[in-house]
Formats: C-alpha cells, sequence, structure tokens
C-alpha cells in the first residue's frame, strides 16, 4: 500500500502545482511595452554584420529575422539581447541593461537562461530549472551557439562540432573512456552522448533518459528486462553494479575482469585461486571465466536455470 | 603495401567524372525551392591488410570502408525558407555500416524525421571454429512532431530494432563433473525490439504539462540453445520474449513567488514475459546441424509480471539572482509479482517439495523494492569572483520479503572561482555514507554473500576542473578527481575498498585563422581490494585444504590496478583558404589490468589511430578528398595465446581449457586504409 501511496502523493500534489501555478501566473503583460527602448534587428545588423549573417542561417534566425510568429520574435536580436537603445546611443560603448552571454559576462547565468527558457522550456527542457548543470551555473550557451561558434549550423547549433566535443569540454574522463577496449559505439558514430543522457535535465540521477539505469539499458537491451523465473539481484536493481557504461578494460563493459567482479559479492566460490574447490580447473576461468559456466547470469526461464547455469 | 591495380585504377577513373562533365548540374532550382548540400562518390581500399581475422578489435562495430563508397545530403528548402525537406545516406549498400535519414518539415508547425542504419557487433574474427561472429544490426527509427497551436504540441517516436546473427558461447561438456570441462557453441541470436512512444504536451510561459504512452515490445526468434548433440546439460535457454507499457505525466509550473519553479512527473510501468518454460532443452536449436528436438516437457508458459512506479517532486527557488535553492523527493518502487507464481514455485521445488532452503532462495529472487531520494541544495554567487554551492541527499531503498534496507545521506560542498575573465575554477567534493542491514549472509549449502552494493560503504570524492582562455586564439583545460570507497561491513571478505583517481588536460590554439591545433591527455586509475572467504564445501568434490598466503585466503587480500592512458591530437591546416585544406588527427589509448593473482597474468592493451585527410575544391562545386588512416590494436601475448588455448588446432575441445566467450577473440591488426572522394556541392 506504502509502494502505491507515495506517487500517488506525488501525482496529487503535482496536479495542486499545476493549478497553483495557472493560478498565480502572470498574463503577458511585458509584451504590452514590447518595443520601448527596442531599435530594430536592422540597426544591429549595421555593426553586427556577421554575426547577423550566421543568426539569419539558423532556424531561430529564419523565424525571428524572416517570419516572426509572435510579439518576442519580432523584436530579433533584442528578444534575447533586450532593449538596444542605450547601446546604440553609446555608439556600441555601454551594455547598460543588456543581457550578454559571452565569457566572463556580467550577466548572471539563471538570466541568460531564462532568455532561451522563455520560447524553450518544454520537450527535454521541462527539467531544466535545478538540473546538475543548471545548478552548476552552466548556461544554455555554454553547449549551444545561437549564431557564433563552429557549431552554429550543425545540428541542435552546438558550441562545438559534436556533441562528444560539446560534453569533453567538462566530462573528458568520461568522453575518452570510449577509447577503451570494451564499448558503446560512439567513436563509430553510431550513438553519441545524447543517446542516453538528456543534459537538459531528467528526474532520474545522472541525467539518464530512462526511469532509472536499468529502463535506460533496456531501451536497447531488451532481452534482460525479464522478469526471469530465476532472478539475479544485482541485475533487477542496478545494471551499473556490474557494468561500467563508458567504456571498460574487460568484455561487455564490465566494471572489472569477471573472475574478480562476481567475487565482489560471492565471497567463496570458488575457493580463493579457483583450483580446487567444485573441481573447477583453472583453463575454465580464463576469457569468460565464471560466466562460462553461469551463463544466463541476467536471469534464465530455465526449469533448470537456478545458479544461472542454462 | 599491396593495392590492387584495377581496384586504384577503378576509383581514379571515379575522380575523373566530375572534371569531365563540368558545371552540369549547377544553380538547381526546383520551382519555389532551391536545392543545397552534396553529393560525394569514391571509395576506399586497404593498403595493408595482413589477415583478415587479425582485425577483430578494429571493426567491431563498423568495417574498414572498403569498395565503393558514397554519400548523400541534400536540402530542398522553400524560397520563404520556412518549409525543408532533407534526404541524407551514407556507404548506401555497404553492409554493414550504411545509413540513410530522411526528414521534413514546417519551422515553428511541424517536423518528421525516418531513419534507417544497420551496423555490426563483431564478436569474433580468429576463432577456430568459426570466423566473423557477430550480430548485425539494424535499426530504424520514426520521429514526427505537429505544433496544433503555439502551446500545444504532439509527437510520435518509434525505434524499431533487430539483432541478427551469432553470439559465442560456453557449455560444459563433461567427461567426468560438470564441471571440469567446457567447450564452445554459438548461441543464435534473432531479436526484434520495437519501442513506441506517442505524447502530447501543453506548455506555456507559465506551465508546462505533458503526458506520453510507451510501449516496449521484445521478440526473440529461438527460445533454448543446445551445444551439442550427445550432452544433455548443454542446454541454455535463450532470452524470453517480453513486453512492457508506461504511461507518463509531467509537467512543471513558474510561480510568481521568488522566481519558484516547481515540476513534477509521475509514472507507471507493468512488465510482463510469457515466455514458454521448458523442463529441459526440449525445441533446441542446434546451429543447424540437427533438426529442433523435442525432449522434455514443456511446463508452460512463464506468465511473469511485475510493475514499476515513480513520482518525482522537484523545485528550484531563486530569492536573488545571486542565491538560488533546490528541493526534491523522488520515489522509484519496483513491484515483483511473481512470488506465488505457479511456475515460479514450482522450479523452486524441484519436484522433492518447497524446503525451507529453497524458500529461503525464492525470497532472495523474488522480492520487490521501493527506493526514495530527498535533496536539498543551495547555490549562492558571493560575487562576480566566488560562487558557492551546498546540497544533501538522503536516500533509502527498503526491500520486501526481508531482503534488507540501504539508506545513504550525502552531503556536498562546491566552490566555483573566476579570478579573471578568462579563468575559471570549479572544485565539489561529497561524502557519502551507506548504511545497510547485514548484507553479508549465509544461505543455500553455506554459500557466504556480501552484496556490497547494497552494504555500508563510506565514500569520500571530489573533483577539480580549471578552464583557462588567456588569449582569444588559446584555450586550457585541466581536470582533476579522486574518490574512494570502503565496506565496511562484510566482516573484511567480498570488496573491502575501491580507490581511483584521474587527471588530464588538454590546450587547444590557433595561432592564425588559418591553422588550429589541440592536444589532450588523461590518464586514470583504479585500484579494487577484496577477499574471498573458504567456507569447505565438500560437494561435489572434496576440496583441497586452504592454504596459507594464498591469494583470496583468509589472510592475504587481492589487490587489482587498472590504469588508462589516452593521448589526443588534431590538427587544421587550411593552406589554401577555401581551396586546399589538410586535416590530422591522432589518438592513442593504453590501459593496464595488474592482478595480484598468480593464476592471472597481467593485461595490457594498446590501440591508436592516425588519420589525415587532404581536400581540394576546384571550384565552387567541385571538390575532392583523398583519406588515410592507420590503426594499431595490440593485446598482451598472454591473453592472445589464452584466447586460444580452448580448442586443438583441429578445432576439438582440448581438455581443461576454455574459450573467451564474453566479448570474442582478438589479436594484434594493423590496418592501413585509403579513402578517395569527390564531391558535388549545390
Amino acid at each position: 500500500m506504502r509502494r502505491i501511496f507515495i506517487p500517488a502523493l506525488t501525482l496529487v500534489f503535482l496536479v495542486l502545482v499545476f493549478l497553483l501555478g495557472f493560478s498565480k501566473a502572470p498574463a503577458k503583460a511585458e509584451d504590452k511595452n514590447a518595443k520601448e527602448g527596442y531599435v530594430g534587428a536592422e540597426i544591429c545588423q549595421t555593426c553586427h554584420a556577421q554575426v547577423y549573417e550566421n543568426l539569419a542561417k539558423t532556424a531561430m534566425g529564419v523565424l525571428f529575422l524572416k517570419h516572426p510568429q509572435n510579439a518576442d520574435q519580432r523584436l530579433g536580436c533584442e528578444t534575447c539581447h533586450g532593449p538596444g537603445a542605450a547601446h546604440v546611443a553609446s555608439g556600441g560603448k555601454s551594455h547598460v541593461g543588456q543581457i550578454r552571454f559571452t565569457q566572463g559576462t556580467t550577466t548572471p547565468a539563471s538570466v541568460q537562461d531564462e532568455v532561451c527558457l522563455k520560447c524553450h522550456e518544454k520537450r527535454e527542457r521541462l527539467f531544466w530549472s535545478g538540473s546538475p548543470h543548471d545548478s552548476h551555473g552552466i548556461t544554455c550557451v555554454k553547449c549551444h551557439s545561437v549564431h557564433t561558434g563552429p557549431g552554429a549550423l550543425v545540428k541542435n547549433q552546438l558550441a562545438r562540432l559534436t556533441v562528444e566535443d560539446t560534453c569533453a569540454t567538462c566530462h573528458k574522463e568520461q568522453v575518452r573512456a570510449e577509447m577503451k577496449f570494451s564499448h558503446h559505439p560512439l567513436r563509430e558514430g553510431k550513438m553519441d552522448c545524447a543517446s542516453c543522457h538528456n543534459p537538459h535535465g531528467t528526474t532520474s540521477d545522472h541525467l539518464i533518459r530512462g526511469l532509472t539505469n536499468k529502463e535506460l539499458c533496456f531501451s536497447c537491451h531488451a532481452q534482460y528486462r525479464g522478469p526471469f523465473l530465476f532472478q539475479h539481484p544485482p541485475v533487477m536493481e542496478d545494471c551499473f553494479n556490474c557494468h561500467q557504461p563508458h567504456g571498460s578494460n574487460f568484455p561487455t563493459l564490465l566494471k572489472a575482469p569477471v573472475e574478480r567482479l562476481c567475487r565482489e559479492c560471492h565471497v567463496t566460490f570458488h575457493t580463493p585461486n579457483f583450483a580446487v574447490n567444485r573441481g573447477v580447473r583453472i583453463g575454465i576461468m580464463v576469457g569468460g571465466a565464471c560466466i562460462n559456466c553461469h551463463r544466463n547470469i541476467h536471469g534464465s526461464n530455465n526449469f533448470n536455470g537456478d545458479f544461472f547455469f542454462h | 603495401m599491396k593495392i590492387k591495380r584495377e581496384i586504384l585504377a577503378f576509383f581514379l577513373a571515379i575522380m575523373l567524372i566530375p572534371l569531365t562533365c563540368g558545371f552540369a548540374f549547377a544553380d538547381l532550382n526546383v520551382g519555389d525551392y532551391s536545392l543545397g548540400g552534396y553529393l560525394e562518390m569514391g571509395g576506399g581500399f586497404l593498403a595493408d591488410y595482413p589477415n583478415v581475422k587479425n582485425t577483430g578489435y578494429l571493426v567491431k562495430y563498423s568495417p574498414f570502408p572498403v569498395g565503393p563508397l558514397g554519400g548523400v545530403d541534400l536540402t530542398l528548402k522553400s524560397k520563404d525558407e520556412l518549409e525543408y525537406y532533407r534526404f541524407r545516406m551514407s556507404n548506401p549498400g555497404f553492409n554493414a555500416n550504411q545509413d540513410y535519414l530522411l526528414e521534413m518539415g514546417k519551422l515553428g508547425v511541424w517536423h518528421v524525421q525516418a531513419e534507417y542504419d544497420q551496423f555490426q557487433h563483431v564478436y569474433a574474427t580468429v576463432n577456430p571454429f568459426n570466423s566473423d561472429i557477430g550480430i548485425l544490426l539494424q535499426r530504424f527509427r520514426f520521429s514526427g512532431d505537429y505544433l496544433v497551436t503555439p502551446e500545444i504540441d504532439i509527437f510520435i517516436e518509434d525505434q524499431w530494432l533487430r539483432r541478427t546473427g551469432q553470439q559465442p558461447m560456453t557449455y560444459e561438456d563433461g567427461p567426468s563433473t560438470p564441471y571440469e570441462y567446457t567447450a564452445t557453441a554459438l548461441r543464435p541470436i534473432g531479436y526484434s525490439q520495437n519501442d513506441a512512444k506517442v505524447g502530447a504536451e501543453y506548455a506555456s510561459k507559465t506551465y508546462q504539462f505533458r503526458v506520453g504512452y510507451h510501449l516496449s515490445t521484445f521478440q526473440d526468434d529461438n527460445s533454448v540453445v543446445k551445444g551439442s548433440t550427445t550432452n544433455a546439460a548443454s542446454f541454455e535457454s535463450l532470452p524470453a520474449s517480453n513486453m512492457a507499457n508506461y504511461i507518463t505525466a509531467e509537467g512543471g509550473a513558474n510561480l510568481l513567488a521568488y522566481k519558484t519553479r516547481i515540476t513534477g512527473s509521475f509514472s507507471y510501468g507493468w512488465l510482463s514475459q510469457d515466455g514458454q518454460v521448458y523442463s529441459d532443452f526440449g525445441n533446441a536449436y542446434t546451429g543447424g546441424t540437427s533438426a529442433p528436438q523435442t525432449g522434455f516437457g514443456l511446463l508452460g508458459d512463464a506468465g511473469l509480471s511485475a510493475s514499476t512506479v515513480a513520482g518525482d517532486i522537484s523545485g528550484v527557488t531563486r530569492p536573488t539572482d545571486q542565491w538560488s535553492l533546490r528541493y526534491s523527493y523522488r520515489a522509484y518502487g519496483f513491484d515483483n509479482n511473481n512470488l506465488n507464481n505457479p511456475i515460479v514455485t514450482q522450479v523452486f521445488l524441484q519436484g522433492v517439495g518447497l524446503t525451507a532452503q529453497d524458500r529461503t532462495l525464492l525470497l532472495q529472487e523474488q522480492y520487490s523494492y521501493l527506493k526514495q531520494t530527498m535533496n536539498l541544495g543551495t547555490d549562492y554567487k558571493v560575487n562576480d569572483l566566488v560562487a558557492l554551492e551546498a546540497a544533501y541527499t538522503y536516500s533509502a531503498t527498503d526491500r520486501t520479503e526481508n531482503q534488507g534496507d540501504t539508506s545513504s545521506n550525502s552531503p556536498q560542498f562546491g566552490i566555483r572561482l573566476f579570478p579573471t575573465s578568462w579563468l575559471n575554477l570549479i572544485a565539489n567534493y561529497t561524502y557519502s555514507q551507506r548504511l545497510g542491514n547485514d548484507f553479508l549472509s549465509l544461505s543455500n549449502t553455506n554459500i557466504l554473500t556480501y552484496k556490497f552494493y547494497a552494504g555500508d560503504d563510506k565514500r569520500n570524492s571530489a573533483n577539480f576542473v580549471a578552464e583557462a582562455f588567456p588569449w582569444n586564439n588559446v584555450t586550457f583545460s585541466a581536470n582533476f578527481s579522486f574518490y574512494r570507497d570502503d565496506f565496511n561491513d562484510s566482516n573484511g571478505y567480498g570488496v573491502l575498498n575501491d580507490q581511483g583517481w584521474s587527471a588530464g588536460g588538454d590546450v587547444s590554439w590557433t595561432p592564425t585563422p588559418r591553422v588550429a591545433l589541440s592536444l589532450g591527455y588523461d590518464h586514470q586509475e583504479d585500484i579494487t581490494k577484496d577477499r574471498a572467504y573458504f567456507t569447505g564445501i565438500t560437494s561435489p568434490v572434496a576440496p583441497t585444504p586452504p592454504t596459507t598466503n594464498v591469494i583470496g585466503d583468509p589472510g592475504p587480500i587481492l589487490s587489482t590496478l587498472d590504469s588508462y592512458d589516452t593521448f589526443t591530437a588534431k590538427a587544421d591546416f587550411k593552406l589554401i583558404p577555401d581551396k586546399l585544406k589538410l586535416t590530422a588527427a591522432a589518438s592513442y589509448s593504453f590501459s593496464t589490468s595488474k592482478y595480484d593473482n598468480p593464476i592471472m597474468p597481467s593485461l595490457w592493451e594498446g590501440f591508436a589511430d592516425l588519420s589525415a585527410g587532404l581536400s581540394y575544391r576546384f571550384n565552387e562545386h567541385w571538390g575532392c578528398s583523398a583519406i588515410y588512416r592507420y590503426e594499431i590494436f595490440e593485446l598482451s601475448k598472454e591473453y592472445q595465446i589464452l584466447y586460444q588455448e580452448g580448442t586443438s588446432a583441429t578445432g576439438a575441445p582440448a581438455g581443461n581449457q576454455a574459450l573467451n566467450t564474453l566479448d570474442g577473440f582478438y589479436r594484434n591488426a594493423t590496418a592501413n586504409v585509403f579513402e578517395l572522394f569527390v564531391q558535388y556541392k549545390f
């Protein structure tokens, strides 16, 4: 009963919050004064011709500069950077009141992100606020390039040319793990970091695309989903009890060589050096080691599947 | 270097084609649409390919690009640039590595995308029984998105994944005891998986809400495999077909008070598995050597099921632009409905009645659990130079059937320093104390097990990152991380502690707009210590009494050291602007695993690749490129020998040896590949 109660309570709370947000939210009041202090994209283009040209090639640029769909988009460059009249009046020297995204800007990260989230706070970005990246002050433009940067014209307008390059800015250890002996096909171009992670925020740990690690893995490896007649508890709780998804020196992305990994839990088998007990010979312990016999280690559906032999 | 003259002549001829047909395709306008993109054709050939059976590692997921190759990436856009149609394909007809993409849409209104690709997962190319053991993966993905109104979005997504081929496996093959000899066989792979998702979302500036449904099905063409027609014990059940359904509801709201955002999600899933359960190897697949066998009885359909429930509430409040508060609660429950399943009960009975011991085992495997996590955190930007963060996480896992509870407390601290506009320093430290019940337990036949992943653990971890942009054309970054786990409730058995560190850095430099250089290096090291315990099991073979000073006996501790080193380098030279470009990239990665164990030699692996490409543009439309790749893989000699010792030269099982069944056989390999392409750009 308790198991159902807590999520049900969560759902009820969610509905309440939903209604609360609806009732207290401001109308689109800011739109009324949208034109005050704004100069228009044409004026920006005078000095920032290259930036304007780059922006015009992007999907956002096409909408903002050529086919605005609402009052916000009609403001062009100033949709994101704020009113530019003071900046223009100062001959480009003053940035007072402007929102800037460059390295070393004084505009707070939360204010920068708020600009993007005005339009993008949905779908994959629903859980951005409070996400690990948001909490560490990583702004949207740290990973995305709106109009300047090598990745401005590639898919998702990344700050660098590829997803891996973008993530490797901070997550070097994980990205370089793909060079290891056993790895997912990232460096072969069949996956990328975003295949498993949603960098914008999730409700699960480590920004993974799944309720838990298990559900993430099952999205491609459903053969291990079960449920099985004979279940292996560490599999039932978390695939990463045994596997290291970013890359490993050991076969099938295992965290350790099999003969050592299994013994982390199974303290007694098959005696210390695998050479004496239960007739197990040394040769059997090379290669697949324990898995040579306990083959269905993820779970067995066989009548004789205890100990995962069959 | 052996290049077949015919192949070389063929590709050189292809390269000359564009020079003869000039501007035949230039400036394509189709009505109110304009065509952009490129067509590319050419091919690749191997200059150094000593032995096809030695390339298992290098071609693990994609074969060497040999033979005719091509690529197309075309985009048709309406004059107003709102409508777009894109078609992309690479390596059409190249069986183990080709993909096709078609996408179309109208900006801000709808988008549809369909992609098909296939690639391989080679397990072995040096198996004496069979070469080229592996799986072909075929993947079709479709997604559609329609913005009904500026606020309402409906979307659909489907992924079909098909795996066909063979995987290596071992089986027990007597003759004296079932544990003494193993032999190899091939497990048939015929998996089909389909994941379909459909959902709708309402999103305004104030609140967002979406609902979704996800159906996942898995179908296995085979149910049982038999390794030998003579050995009754050499059978294995294959993964059972199963199905999962999930419904989800997620939402978020932006509240006025202190720029607060609240989000929440709820998910309910139900899983079922109704595969056939055999009492032995009935209807077994025998690798095509004989007809499927019918021998032992079919017990019936498994009728297994489980359900998951997950809920999450989280919020962020920003009293000021400098200060934020985070809070969240999450619950995930896995309900196992199979404790009283008739088939489950029957297999644990094993025809002799459900003993207390059987019951213990049954409960150990068929339990449910609920995991709850609560998090509180705050970030404060003191000034333009310093930002601080602190967080606390409490997590608890409750398991049914007396399988124990686990809880953990984890405080975290972080600091971000911005001493200048060109330098960022980020550091954080996390301490985690996990408390579990006594997971060191004795069960069936005195099996001593310690569930280290659920038991007591003290973890310390720290990370440091420095990023510097001292000049406009130079970026530098360095990182360091450290962790240590102490598993201290095992009475000194099982994994005792685990610790590691990593350090790395990279630098990129663009001395002129025509030259870009980057270098990177990373070192990682992990040390694990564990100890086994001898209980004096006497069945089925009387053991030799434990000796002193044997690794793993009470006393000595087994220590394993794994280290990884990776170097990367990249250079881009625009030798003649808009005409001639040279790109070169190289990486070298090597790793070592040192086992403190007399029977396991240390493992050393190295992989290096180098690629260099020269591209030349004849004019606005025509261009060509030549690419050279060099790859080398090396493995400790002892392991190359061990991996082959399982069989004799004739392929017959060789007594007490076993083969590596997990990931195939790999041997030292070197490859030199040349690729030539001509490209037409619209």
